[in-house]
């Protein structure tokens, strides 16, 4: 998120895309029905009408995975209508910047394409810069060689009409939803894995980003574009970096071309080399000098062409390069597509250690109904885990809040917290390498591992002094107060990720604070409820909300300004600005975005590194690039069953890679599969259901699993509800209950009828209520950038089994 | 002096439900079963109601969504998915309330309906007179006792903590403890701003306001302000209340309906008390009179015959029939204990009450022959019928122990049932009910206590009975004008009636007459009979206009005089064929043409109140009207022109099914109004009502019974002078 969840009350325009917000984050409704309350305009685009669609004042019905084509053309109805913020474009966006000329797209595939690797070379998606690096930048948005330009050439192709015909959104119902964005704003984007889980995720977020910069909504109560993360705590772990591409803090993990900071500091930038010396101050103490460049060589380097993502793991476990998997706290059992190969490559693991609450279809992998136990050699070990209330911790929320939780009651038996679980078998493993000489044992032999609480964790994440540096006021052994404290003489300080610096400022446990009172600006901030990273800012880019003159735009609630008297950036949130003292007329008080390297943000995702004017050769800072390409398109899902309009020869993402394993990944063809399924959680069980279907409370709400149809087709099947149809994919296949309800509907795209099917993913042969997993159909094609599934579109095939089963109405309480 | 404190107005805790604002999250409905700890209910798909789940309220679920999919071209999507929540709507005058027998349920001052199982003696009257099907059982314990919201008010009486972590509490801290803390666990749980609770008042306001600010959204009706009289949940919605299936409740607050006829009672008794005593005091008079002159005429004639016990075989392979399904009742009523009354019934939310609430009120109104035919013997001074009378008062003591029995079995906490005696309803037809039937067994008691005296020599408790039973009379007259009214002055008069009565009619001689007993056996089963009726006043929802009315009361009184009647004629005639005795054709067609005259007053009085109503019209359209067509032609219509002339009366075939029909005529009624002409739909929403058919132990308990009223007359007549003396002069059939 880039905004919070009490912000959403100062929406005027709330575009829920991909997500089902009433049904798996009700508690935003709060906010969302405030700001109804207020007269601001829900909309909600979705294939499947859900509970969100009925809170909805609009709702739009769209073909699973069409979602660039309706968001591309909105944005081409912004540009060609003119219903962008100039001023905000012009002040806050890449827009007016010059665009290489070598930059071409043509067909759906950006220059620099690699048709062999299926990826793309970008030297040519950057600016054309002047003599010291900088982009050049033309004097009005009407430059054709502007970055602007560039954007509605591309978006040209993308008219209402287009839109629908591709997505299935009435042309009328795009343009309303456009225009009722551009007149109410500030506006907000909220989505979720609906948007998420597709071969094209990224396209589609990228799109909402353009969107929301074209019309002034970023950094102002009631804008942004906030992804709703579905786990209370998925913030936190990523933040913590849990993803395999990351150092804690989204710092780029080092790849094997970095083999020593110095070559990562000329790849990622000056800025940022403080940040990875912080963290590795953090993990090795005292070990970490600036001679041996703080260990950094002892961290394992990643190969940037293989997939040390979740979809790697279990392709190397099929390979059997993988021995041993542990798993801590996820259900890849349940929640993984074509789970076919998810248990075969478990099955040729030699050891499987899986931390968890309960006994889940992971732990229980070899009893699944359909195999034989026996045939299964590999080891299994469960280790009991503590739930959340069992445990003292911090849990950071989609709006970066990071908040205590204490321990409630005691775990029950052996079960212990995992943070508990990870210290012992660290501890054992330093003991068993506490005399060798092997190099490759000293990033265990000396790491810096000295907690016995929870509360220590945070305050190294948080981090230290660790010499005096008088300049900055630094004193040795005090705690470390906000990120400007980490950029002083390497070494001086350490903190385990940099964004959580401050989180124990003066010693104290931020995250435990509760005050619901102070409010400045009655923004529903309430800056001393625990902490929000970085540095307790509740609203990111909240410089973006003021003029080049550091003044409030109007229409929006001001939140942060530049205040002439005093000479600082003031307000009622934290302003995010590099130097709260640099005023909006100097290069760096200008820059709202000061995490790219450009300051502004970005409309087309440019290849650019920043020159750091103090270490000439060296880049400041670098900006990321999305390797599918620098602005969205419109790519079919794997499996469609209709053709790229746009470009016939280029269906899918062109990066995609796809099958990955022969023989393992069959592609459905629409005319044996001629429906499109899509799978999602409900209200009632979240994710695997692994907790959720082992509460008696939540069963009797949502039962088993169903698969809800549009009348069309069960007229055409002769299904009713509750009749038992069996759907089948290229896959596999299963049997469940129907539900035919009005809240499916066929899509008309290019003249076609699309019949759009649904079936909750929560459901396995564990727990206390059992269902068939839709995942044995989905497929596991996943995002070239994100590594995210393709678990909202895929092809299948539905006939029917039986009637409903006819039981006897039983009088209550005669349970047999 | 201290100045009083203000009195605070009394403000009624309301919730308010905007159901347009409603996620369907259902965090309220596991909110509700957190806070009350109920277990979750193993449940299925349930096809057609989307994600609803249960599909009704139940003991474990007091707190429900249902899902809506109703389509609108005007809609975003052109569909309404609207969710509404179904709970207690805590009426402010809760028809379940005015039901209860004990006072378990009780409205709080400020709004919560609430239950206390200490006190309930499970009679589940509350289930069928709530409008709405709100109070559920749990059958799956043997104690089953009543489940419904409670507006958590024991939730909301939490007392406010004084400190936390030792600090005092800021006064913003108080009020946020009062606005999240000190409110039901639903209105905590919502998050999307559903549900609001505070004031009635203030809550109606916002309700109107929020109708006012956007009319083309709500609908101008705020549910739940006028229904019943007002309750204490409040609905606002997009949609009809009627797509959603709220039932059209009338206006009027539902305890209303039987309130009159409730507070008629105490009064009434007095009233027939003193009626019965003039009527008694005339008749005599005239009586006497008569009788020296008819002593003068025709020495002899038979008005007090000689009673003497039956001279017959016991063991007859009828007996021993009847002998074998009284120990099928006894199992089945042995069972019922063992297993619980949910498992030894087909009982259910729906069908609250089965087939032994209707043997109850059948066999109640066809032992109506033993008040009807006291009342005629001692204050009529039919002296005629004499011979009748023991039989008919130990077919009603009979019948009117076993009612008792099987609402012992019928009780969910028989334990419980001391409670009756310890509360003070302010108006329940079930707690005059109890009371007025347990007072009359008493009564039918004393009344045939005699014959038992006379047939062991028990000179001694003769004359105490002879002394003493007119004081018992006044003495249960006014205990019961007590527990109805607990007022002083109804007391004191009642008292003064009864006393006064009691000296009146006081023992002088030993062939003093027992008016006193007669006296309160028309009093009390008046009350009772016309009370069963009562019963059903608060179900004008459910039960077909053609049997629901505000006079219901009057109608079971009536009738009962005709099927009691009718019954005592057919037990005679039973009676005289079983045991080979002469048929009493003159006192039996006497009895036909007071069967007559009842059934006709009934009849007249039921079809006056329906052209009084308007109902007549459509009274015999529709599947109710076949039933009521059935009722009324054969078990009305015909017997009245059987009965009509007194040479039809005299011929015994024509005034056995005369009088058959009759009988099955009310019997028939009381069916219909107990089932077949109850509409009954089941717990809130009412959308799945279940299905009823009675269990093999609930046969077994009402035949075991019937079996054993008639083996224990049989044995009664002979052990007893139950029957008159057969005349030395009739020709015997044998030595």
């Amino acid at each position: 998120m880039t905004n919070h969840w009490s912000d959403l009350q100062h929406c005027r325009t709330i575009l829920v895309e991909g997500s089902n917000v009433a049904e798996n984050h009700p508690m935003a409704f709060k906010w969302i029905r405030k700001a109804q309350e207020d007269g601001a305009i829900i909309i909600h685009v979705d294939p499947r009408f859900s509970r969100t669609s009925a809170a909805a004042d609009i709702y739009a019905r769209i073909r699973p995975g069409a979602d660039a084509a309706f968001l591309n053309a909105m944005i081409n109805h912004v540009l060609v209508h003119k219903l962008y913020d100039e001023d905000y474009v012009v002040t806050h966006t890449n827009a007016l910047f010059l665009g290489d000329d070598a930059f071409d797209f043509k067909d759906g595939v950006f220059s620099g394409y690699d048709a062999e690797r299926h990826t793309y070379d970008t030297t040519s998606w950057g600016y054309e810069l002047d003599g010291t690096g900088k982009p050049r930048v033309a004097s009005n948005l009407d430059d054709p060689r502007c970055i602007f330009a560039r954007l509605r050439t591309f978006f040209s192709r993308y008219t209402l009409e287009v839109g629908e015909q591709i997505s299935g959104v009435p042309a009328a119902q795009i343009q309303q939803i456009a225009e009722t964005m551009a007149r109410n704003r500030p506006g907000s984007i909220l989505y979720a894995l609906g948007m998420t889980q597709h071969t094209t995720g990224v396209q589609g977020i990228r799109a909402f980003t353009i969107l929301q910069l074209l019309l002034g909504n970023v950094g102002k109560p009631g804008g942004g574009v906030n992804a709703l993360r579905g786990e209370p705590n998925v913030q936190g772990s990523c933040d913590m970096g849990v993803l395999n591409n990351y150092l804690p803090g989204y710092i780029d993990y080092p790849v094997n071309s970095e083999p020593t900071l110095a070559a990562w500091t000329k790849k990622h930038g000056t800025a940022r080399r403080p940040l990875v010396v912080n963290t590795l101050k953090a993990f090795y103490g005292d070990a970490a000098t600036p001679e041996n460049e703080f260990c950094y060589a002892w961290l394992p380097k990643r190969d940037p062409v293989k997939d040390h993502g979740t979809f790697g793991i279990f392709d190397s476990a099929l390979a059997g390069t993988m021995k041993l998997l542990w798993i801590v706290g996820q259900n890849p059992a349940v929640t993984m597509p074509n789970l076919k190969v998810t248990f075969d490559a478990m099955a040729k693991l030699e050891l499987l250690v899986v931390q968890e609450l309960w006994e889940t279809e992971t732990a229980g992998f070899w009893q699944r109904p359909d195999v034989d136990p026996k045939s299964i050699k590999t080891e299994v070990i469960l280790l009991p885990a503590a739930f959340f209330m069992e445990k003292a911790g911090s849990v950071t929320n989609s709006g970066a809040m990071v908040q205590w939780r204490y321990q409630t009651v005691k775990p029950p038996g052996q079960a212990k917290a995992d943070g508990e679980i990870v210290d012992l078998v660290f501890r054992r493993i330093r003991e068993l390498v506490k005399d060798s000489t092997d190099p490759k044992d000293d990033i265990i032999r000396k790491a810096a591992w000295t907690y016995t609480t929870a509360e220590d964790v945070l305050r190294e994440i948080s981090g230290r002094v660790l010499r005096d540096v008088p300049a900055a006021g630094l004193k040795s052994g005090a705690t470390v107060n906000g990120v400007g404290d980490l950029f002083h003489a390497e070494g001086s300080t350490s903190a385990g990720t940099w964004i959580y610096a401050g989180v124990f400022a003066g010693g104290e446990n931020l995250a435990k604070r509760r005050d619901g009172r102070t409010d400045p600006g009655n923004l529903g901030l309430f800056p001393n409820f625990g902490w929000t990273w970085p540095n307790n800012k509740r609203i990111l880019y909240n410089r973006a909300s003021c003029d080049r003159n550091g003044r409030p735009y109007p229409g929006s609630k001001p939140v942060v300004w530049w205040d002439e008297k005093a000479k600082r950036w003031t307000g009622y949130d934290v302003p995010d600005v590099m130097y709260d003292t640099e005023g909006p007329d100097t290069p760096r008080g200008r820059r709202a975005f000061h995490m790219n390297a450009e300051g502004v943000g970005r409309l087309f995702a440019a290849v650019y590194n920043d020159p750091d004017p103090q270490h000439p050769g060296l880049p400041r800072d670098w900006s990321y690039v999305p390797k599918d390409g620098p602005l969205p398109e419109m790519y079919e899902p794997v499996e469609s069953p209709v053709k790229n309009l746009l470009h016939p020869e280029v269906r899918h993402n062109p990066t995609l890679k796809y099958p990955r394993l022969p023989g393992r990944q069959p592609i459905g063809d629409a005319r044996d599969f001629p429906y499109v399924l899509m799978t999602s959680t409900v209200a009632e069980h979240w994710c695997a259901g692994s907790t959720t279907r082992n509460i008696p409370w939540l069963n009797e709400l949502v039962p088993e699993p169903m698969l809800e149809m549009p009348e069309v087709l069960a007229r055409k099947l002769t299904v009713k509800s509750g009749d038992v149809v069996k759907v089948s994919s290229a896959r596999g296949e299963l049997e469940v209950k129907a539900v035919v309800t009005p809240r499916m509907q066929t899509i008309k795209v290019d003249g076609q009828e699309v019949v759009i099917v649904w079936m909750p993913y929560c459901w396995g042969y564990k727990g206390l209520s059992t269902g068939p997993s839709v995942n044995h159909l989905t497929i596991d094609a996943v995002d070239p950038v994100a590594g995210t599934q393709e678990t909202k579109a895929c092809l299948v095939n539905v006939v029917k089994v039986r009637d409903a089963a006819v039981t006897p109405p039983e009088p209550r309480g005669r349970k047999t | 002096m201290i100045p009083l404190p203000m009195a605070t107005p009394i403000k009624t805790r309301t919730t308010l439900v905007d159901i347009t604002k409603c996620i369907g999250c259902r965090a309220c409905q596991v909110a509700c079963k957190q806070w009350n700890d109920r277990d979750g209910e193993e449940t299925e798909l349930q096809p057609d109601l989307g994600f609803q789940n249960p599909a009704v309220l139940s003991a474990k679920t007091l707190t429900l969504i249902s899902f809506h999919e109703i389509p609108d071209e005007k809609a975003p999507g052109g569909l309404h998915l609207v969710n509404t929540m179904w709970r207690c709507l805590h009426c402010l005058e809760p028809a379940c309330v005015s039901s209860c027998p004990t006072t378990a349920l009780v409205r709080q001052s400020d709004g919560p309906v609430t239950y206390n199982g200490d006190k309930c003696i499970g009679c589940r009257y509350c289930m069928w007179a709530c409008p709405w099907g709100v109070p559920s059982t749990d059958w799956d314990t043997r104690s089953p006792k009543i489940h419904k919201c409670t507006h958590c008010a024991d939730r909301c009486d939490q007392p406010l903590p004084a400190a936390r972590n030792g600090e005092a509490l800021t006064a913003q801290e108080s009020q946020a403890f009062r606005d999240t803390i000190q409110v039901p666990a639903c209105v905590k749980a919502c998050p999307a701003d559903a549900l609001r609770y505070g004031d009635r008042e203030e809550m109606l306001q916002e309700a109107r306001k929020r109708i006012a600010a956007r009319p083309e959204k709500y609908v101008d009706h705020i549910y739940g302000e006028k229904e019943a009289g007002g309750t204490a949940v409040l609905y606002l919605s997009a949609v009809p209340f009627e797509k959603l299936g709220f039932p059209k409740v009338a206006e009027k607050s539902y305890p209303g309906f039987s309130r009159f006829a409730l507070h008629a009672v105490p009064p009434a008794v007095m009233a027939i008390g003193a009626l019965l005593g003039g009527t008694h005091a005339f008749l005599k008079r005239r009586a006497v009179g008569m009788a020296k002159q008819r002593l003068r005429a025709a020495h002899g004639e038979d008005h007090h015959p000689e009673f003497e016990p039956l001279r017959e075989k016991l063991w007859t392979p009828f007996n021993f029939l009847m002998l074998a399904l009284m120990i099928f009742g006894a199992l089945s009523f042995v069972a019922r204990f063992i297993v619980g009354l949910g498992a030894s019934t087909q009982l259910s939310d729906t069908y609250a009450w089965g087939l032994w609430i209707v043997f109850d009120l059948v066999w109640i109104a066809v032992a109506a022959g033993a008040f009807a035919t006291a009342g005629l013997i001692y204050i009529f001074q039919r002296k005629d019928l004499y011979s009748i009378g023991r039989g008919a008062v130990l077919m009603g003591l009979l019948s009117y122990s076993f009612v008792t029995v099987t609402l012992l079995a019928d009780l969910g906490l028989p334990l419980h049932a001391y409670q009756l005696a310890l509360q003070a309803p302010e108006q329940s037809a079930m707690f005059e009910v109890s009371w007025c039937v347990g007072l009359y067994v008493t009564i039918l008691l004393f009344e045939f206590l005699p014959v038992a005296f006379e047939r062991w020599g028990l000179t001694k408790a003769m004359a105490v009975w002879r002394q003493w039973s007119g004081v018992y009379v006044a003495f249960a007259a006014t205990l019961f004008v007590y527990l109805l009214s607990r007022n002083l002055m109804y007391v004191a008069i009642t008292a003064a009636i009864f006393s006064f009565l009691a000296w009146t009619f006081r023992a002088r001689d030993h062939h003093a007459e027992p008016i006193m007993l007669a006296i309160a056996a028309v009093t009390l089963s008046t009350m009772h009979q016309s009370s069963l009726g009562s019963l059903f006043l608060l179900m004008p929802d459910r039960l077909a206009p053609q049997w629901w009315s505000p006079v219901l009361p009057v109608s079971f009184f009536l009738s009962s005089i005709a099927a009691g009647l009718g019954l005592i004629v057919l037990v005679e005639m039973w009676i005289a064929r079983a045991w080979n005795r002469p048929l009493r054709i003159t006192q039996l067609a006497a009895m036909g043409q007071i069967t007559f005259w009842s059934l006709l007053v009934y009849l007249l009085f039921r079809l006056g109140d329906l052209a009084v109503r308007g109902q007549l019209g459509g009274a015999f359209s529709g599947s109710h009207g076949a039933l009521f067509a059935t009722e009324l032609l054969l078990g009305g219509a015909l017997p009245l022109v059987l009965l009509a002339r007194a040479s039809w009366r005299t011929r015994q075939s024509v005034l056995f099914l005369g009088a058959l029909l009759t009988t099955l005529g009310v019997v028939f009624n009381r069916i219909n109004v107990v089932l077949f002409a109850m509409t009954l739909k089941g717990s809130m929403p009412q959308i799945s009502p279940e299905t009823y058919s009675p269990t093999i132990i609930e046969w077994g308990l009402s035949i075991g019974l019937i079996a054993a009223t008639i083996f224990l007359f049989g044995l009664a007549a002979r052990l007893m002078p139950v029957l008159p003396k057969e005349r030395t002069t009739q020709p015997a059939g044998g030595a």
